[in-house]
């Protein structure tokens, strides 16, 4: 059964999902975008997972949203760290 | 499996949590970093969520997880949105300064224009190009266009209208001007954007500075004019052969220069084109470079064209080769040098023709090289006498003819020559010794030429001997000239016709200042200033149009002083052609010296012509020569108007044959001056008296001429005729006085004397007149007197003489009357006296006349005596009962002898008798105050037996009436003397003592030899005694006073004319009485402050009497004002009160009056 917290980050995140896929194949981003970018795409495919395991699969899509969501967080962590290293060249 | 995945995500989150919190993010945008902050929190709640659900405690945490589930997307999306916008401001900002790196690149700048606005932005270098922080510049399109170079600045607008309107892309080029003058061209582009309605909104464009570019531009454009140039006037062409070494272009230019289409040559080898038949060696050698691909220069060869003519060319070239290396041909130029070869030609001939001639020619040519000869023609080797020149090329050195005294100059010469100095003279004279060893002079030419490919001099020498000789005789003569010049006493000049100095002496140099160089720089003119200078001008054009001409000028000196000059100027013709030469003499003295003569002149002419005296010149006729102003225009003429008319008619009618026989005597006794009194009439018809004196002299040609002083004395005689008129008539009454009356009387009695006629005297004496002035006064008497004189004359005959004889007494002469007829007058007369009433005041008098008669016949006695009797007659009539009429008879006298006048006849006897007479003196002092010694008139006075002094007012009429006067002047005459004589100390300070005399002591013969006898016989100087006689006194005795008085005079003795201008008739006599003295009436004197009448008589007696010589001495000076006054006119002495009172004689030696007793 979807219920409707699961419907509204399903679509927005496939909206945004594409958007952001189209955004991260632009040439010329940086390493930070790229965390970040990387991030929300896995985190989105986690929740998509969450909202997919009602229906289908459901155990495997369960790791599959927490794999999605642990690696978002870690992608997140790292996204920071590289944004507090250019933050401190670029603010020198 | 999935709790450690969560673990892992929180981890991670916290891992980020803690970075973004602790490391901080100075480059991070805020709004991102609490975005970032935001997504870890809500991940790490959410994950902490999911965790405590899997470690047991559910239900609690699924709202918050499911809201966290929400909200963690809305976090993401707004972390992503604000990334994005991060993103997209790095990208602008990457962008700009990509722009920037190419606006920079490019040296642009970036415009925008907001049309509706006018509003202009701009990016990049627009703000570099338009200099904008230099002066006034606002962003508006207005402040753009004020830095378009004014030229340009229209027809950039007008390129911006055209993108506007047309909407095609904005370009123009136009210049700049900036604040600092500097001009830069720029290239503008731009595009128009519109809005909906197709409007133009706005402009955005780029400038870019091209000023470089313009230079690069201006500088290949030129290049290629001066290509163009240079290859339009080259002479030469360019041509290109293949490499068959055929033709295979030619320019143009070929056939500008010489008419030859380049087609004709143009697929022709060289051997073709040129003539080579007359040296084909040539043409081998020229083949045989061109097939060695060898560059070649210069190569000439002649061509025979169509026409048959032959044409020189000369050529040079270089090969070709591709870029392989094969042979592409030859590209080169070539010129025509037909007119060069041709020149050469010609050249080779003349030079030909030129050694022959010198060889022929008689001027003497020689060629050297470091003295050694090189070349000597046979007319050089003639003139120093050689046999030939090969004998004297074979002398070691030109030195050997060269005189010794100017070896020295000559190779001092040459050095010179030789070290390129560029003053070394061309020409110059030399002393060559002939062979002989006679000297000649050489004039030398030289010059360096090449000599067998070497520098060598040749000298071009001509014998001068005779003309140097000439020269020196010339040079001579010129030192003589300039030493005449020089001793000239003037300035001396030669200049041309524009006046420059070609010859001056040495005194122009000196007096002018100038130096030489100066003058010779400068202008004849210079020498002058102001209008002289184009004086001057005229002169010297004068000269040159005339021949000569002369000048009076001032010339001007270096130091700007001036000195007058007088010039001279002649034209003479000189190798300069016409100039002038002349001499200038300093007339400063001269100039000075009529200057002066001019103001004497002048001053002369103002004392002639100003004098108050009038100077006439006549001639012989009597024409006026001259007359100066003043008497010109005294007579109301002008001078010169006067001059030329007879002098006659300057004269009254009556006056002109007087003036006329004056003239004639004048002539007739050159030098001798002859005077005149003469009346003149006046332009204005009014008469003139003039007093004249004349003199006939000779002027410088011996002309007789009249010399003639005026002198106007109109006033001083119209003074007289008044002083004349006044001593002959009465004052009060206007009838005769007594004096004329006796005068008449007298011609009366010598008439009847002579004639036999009969007339009648009769003696009119007022009664009771004396209650009229007693009762009213004497100015009512006087009154009386004057309307009993109007009745009396209205009573007689106007033949008859009527007189007022003093007082209240009248007496009548009628002439040609018998007695019976005189007495009916005589009662006339009576009734109209007693019929006239006079009235004065309140009061009414009615007077009566008692008059008595005396006929006068031939036997009648003298005048005195019948006024005597007509008095004794007149008494009668009073004894009688007054207001009648009596005929004189022979006891009248007895009557009258009862009168007081008669009685003072006895007193007087009696007082002479008894010694009763006494003098005192009075000072008379000289005005100026001098002193010159004790100066006083002695005053007589009679002691009455009581002692009482009385005047001698009171008895010398009687004195005189009765012939005792003379008694009493002989008494006074013999005291004075006495006492002066007894008083040695007064006589030693004495100056001159006065002594009265009556008229009847000048006439007295008896007295006159007393007088002589006593002053002889005295100690007294003759010349301290002066004699007072009264004027009437003196003029009615005039022949008898004038003997008396020469005869005193002769012993010295001096006389003073007392009571002058009293009564006397005519100043005339006084030219003729010789008196020392004038002693003013004092009637005149004592009111001279207050009447300006009394003023002018003395004046007018003073002024007379200085004319005529005499002293004058002033009556009654009675105060201080008087005497000033009299000093003011001038008069001499001063008598009166104010001087000093009346004093007696006291005898230093008895200090008692003196009293002397008659003798």
């Amino acid at each position: 059964m979807i219920e409707f917290q699961d419907i509204v980050p399903l679509v927005a995140g496939m909206a945004v999902l594409a958007l952001g896929a189209a955004s991260q194949l632009r040439p010329g981003r940086n390493r930070t975008s790229v965390l970040f970018g990387l991030a929300f795409l896995v985190l989105l495919a986690g929740w998509t997972a969450s909202v997919a395991e009602n229906l289908v699969a459901g155990e495997f899509l369960d790791w599959v949203e927490h794999a999605s969501r642990a690696l978002a967080g870690l992608l997140v962590a790292a996204g920071c760290w590289c944004l507090g290293r250019r933050s401190r060249k670029e603010g020198r | 499996m999935n709790g450690w995945l969560t673990a892992i995500a929180l981890s991670g989150y916290a891992a980020a949590g803690v970075a973004l919190l602790t490391r901080r993010l100075p480059g991070v945008r805020r709004d991102l970093w609490w975005a970032l902050l935001a997504l870890v929190a809500v991940s790490a709640a959410f994950e902490l969520a999911t965790l405590l659900e899997k470690t047991g405690i559910t239900g609690a945490l699924d709202p918050l997880e499911d809201l966290l589930r929400v909200v963690q997307p809305a976090t993401w999306g707004a972390l992503l949105y604000i990334w994005q916008q991060v993103a997209a401001a790095r990208e602008r900002d990457r962008r700009e300064s990509l722009l920037d790196a190419a606006l920079e690149g490019g040296r642009l700048g970036v415009w925008e224009w907001d049309i509706a606005t006018g509003h202009v932005r701009w990016h990049g270098l627009t703000e570099q190009i338009f200099d904008m922080a230099s002066g006034a510049f606002d962003n508006t399109v207005e402040a753009v266009r004020e830095r378009v170079h004014p030229d340009d600045r229209e027809a950039m607008w007008a390129d911006v209208q055209r993108a506007l309107e047309q909407g095609t892309p904005y370009l123009s080029r136009y210049r700049l001007r900036l604040p600092g003058g500097e001009v830069r061209w720029i290239e503008a582009t731009g595009t128009v954007h519109r809005d909906g309605q197709d409007q133009p909104r706005r402009m955005v464009g780029t400038v870019r500075d091209i000023s470089g570019a313009r230079q690069a531009e201006l500088e290949l454009r030129h290049s290629e004019e001066r290509y163009r140039d240079f290859t339009a006037i080259a002479a030469d062409w360019v041509w290109e052969m293949g490499p068959d070494l055929r033709m295979r272009a030619i320019s143009e230019r070929i056939e500008e220069l010489t008419g030859i289409a380049p087609a004709v040559l143009v697929g022709r080898t060289r051997a073709e084109i040129g003539d080579f038949s007359q040296d084909p060696a040539a043409l081998e050698r020229h083949l045989a470079v061109l097939e060695a691909r060898r560059e070649f220069r210069d190569f000439r060869y002649r061509a025979r064209l169509a026409d048959g003519s032959i044409r020189w060319f000369e050529t040079s070239g270089r090969p070709l080769f591709g870029e392989d290396g094969t042979f592409q041909g030859y590209r080169g130029t070539a010129r025509e040098i037909t007119a060069e070869v041709e020149t050469l030609e010609a050249l080779r001939e003349s030079e030909e023709r030129f050694r022959n001639l010198i060889e022929g020619s008689i001027q003497g040519i020689y060629v050297h090289r470091d003295f050694k000869p090189l070349f000597v023609n046979r007319a050089f080797a003639q003139m120093l006498g050689y046999a030939s020149p090969e004998a004297m090329l074979a002398l070691p050195s030109i030195e050997s003819w060269i005189a010794p005294e100017d070896l020295a100059r000559m190779r001092r010469y040459s050095e010179a020559r030789h070290a390129g100095a560029p003053d070394v003279p061309a020409m110059y004279e030399y002393h060559a010794v002939r062979r002989d060893g006679s000297r000649i002079v050489l004039q030398n030419f030289v010059r360096t030429v090449s000599w067998q490919g070497r520098a060598a001099v040749q000298c071009a020498v001509v014998d001068v001997t005779e003309r140097t000789a000439v020269e020196e005789r010339l040079r001579g003569e010129k030192r003589f000239t300039d030493r005449v010049i020089d001793s000239l006493p003037g300035v001396f000049y030669l200049f041309d016709a524009k006046s420059r100095f070609l010859r001056w002496n040495r005194n122009l140099e000196t007096v002018t200042g100038y130096s030489s160089q100066e003058i010779a720089a400068i202008s004849y003119i210079d020498f002058f200033e102001g209008d002289e200078r184009s004086y001057i001008a005229g002169q010297i054009a004068k000269v040159f149009e005339e021949g000569s001409a002369t000048a009076e000028a001032n010339l001007v000196f270096k130091d700007r002083t001036q000195r007058p000059y007088f010039l001279t100027g002649h034209r003479v013709e000189t190798d300069a052609g016409a100039c002038l030469v002349g001499m200038g003499i300093d007339i400063g003295e001269r100039k000075a010296a009529e200057a002066a003569l001019r103001a004497s002149e002048a001053r002369y002419r103002a004392l002639y012509d100003d004098n108050p005296s009038t100077y006439v010149t006549l001639d012989e006729q009597g024409t006026i020569r001259s007359i100066n102003r003043h008497g010109a225009g005294q007579l109301g003429y002008d001078a010169a108007a006067l001059q030329g008319t007879d002098a006659r008619t300057l004269y009254t009618d009556p006056a002109q044959a007087s003036f006329e026989r004056f003239l004639a005597e004048c002539l007739a006794q050159p030098g001798v001056l002859q005077r005149w009194e003469l009346p003149k009439r006046c332009a204005d018809g009014t008469v003139l008296w003039v007093r004249e004196t004349a003199r006939a002299v000779h002027d410088a040609d011996g002309q007789v001429l009249v010399l003639v002083v005026s002198e106007d004395v109109s006033e001083a005689r119209d003074l007289s005729e008044r002083l004349a008129y006044e001593a002959t008539h009465d004052g009060l009454t206007d009838l005769i006085n007594r004096r004329e009356f006796e005068n008449r009387l007298e011609r009366v009695l010598e008439t009847a004397r002579a004639s036999d006629s009969e007339h009648a005297l009769c003696y009119l004496d007022l009664d009771q007149f004396k209650i009229v002035n007693d009762t009213c006064g004497h100015m009512a008497g006087d009154q009386l007197l004057r309307q009993l004189g109007n009745v009396l004359k209205g009573s007689v005959r106007h033949r008859d003489t009527l007189a007022r004889l003093g007082g209240d007494e009248f007496a009548l002469l009628i002439e040609h009357c018998p007695m019976s007829k005189a007495v009916r007058i005589a009662n006339t007369l009576r009734e109209a006296v007693e019929s006239h009433r006079f009235q004065w005041d309140d009061y009414s008098f009615k007077v009566g006349a008692s008059i008595g008669v005396v006929p006068i016949d031939a036997a009648s006695p003298g005048a005195a005596h019948l006024l005597g009797m007509a008095d004794h007659a007149c008494y009668a009539a009073k004894e009688q009962g007054r207001n009648r009429v009596h005929v004189y008879r022979e006891d009248d006298a007895e009557i009258a002898r009862r009168s007081g006048e008669m009685q003072w006849v006895a007193r007087l006897d009696a007082a002479l008798e008894a010694g009763r007479f006494t003098l005192v003196r009075q000072r008379i002092a000289p005005v100026d105050g001098a002193f010159e010694g004790d100066h006083y008139e002695l005053l007589l006075r009679m002691m009455e037996e009581d002692g009482t002094l009385i005047s001698p007012g009171a008895f010398l009429p009687a004195a005189e009436r009765y012939n005792v006067a003379v008694r009493v002047d002989r008494w006074v005459l013999d005291a004075a003397l006495d006492w002066l004589e007894g008083e040695p100390g007064e006589l030693d300070g004495l100056h001159l003592c006065a002594i009265n005399l009556s008229g009847h002591s000048l006439t007295d013969e008896a007295f006159l030899d007393h007088a002589v006898g006593r002053i002889r016989a005295s100690r007294v100087p003759p010349e301290k005694l002066c004699f007072e006689i009264t004027e009437t006194a003196a003029i009615v005795n005039f022949a008898g006073a004038h003997a008396f008085i020469t005869a005193l005079r002769e012993l010295g003795c001096r006389f003073a004319l007392d009571d002058f201008g009293s009564g006397l008739s005519s100043f005339g006599y006084l030219k003729t009485l010789p008196v020392d003295y004038l002693k003013i009436d004092g009637t005149f004197v004592k009111d001279i402050v207050d009447d300006p009448i009394d003023r002018a008589m003395v004046e007018a007696i003073n002024r007379i009497g200085q004319v005529i010589g005499k002293k004058t001495v002033a009556e009654f000076v009675e105060s201080e004002a008087i005497l000033a006054r009299l000093r003011e006119i001038g008069v001499d002495y001063a008598q009166g009160y104010h001087v000093g009172h009346p004093e007696p004689l006291v005898s230093a030696a008895r200090g008692v009056a003196l009293a002397r007793q008659a003798g």
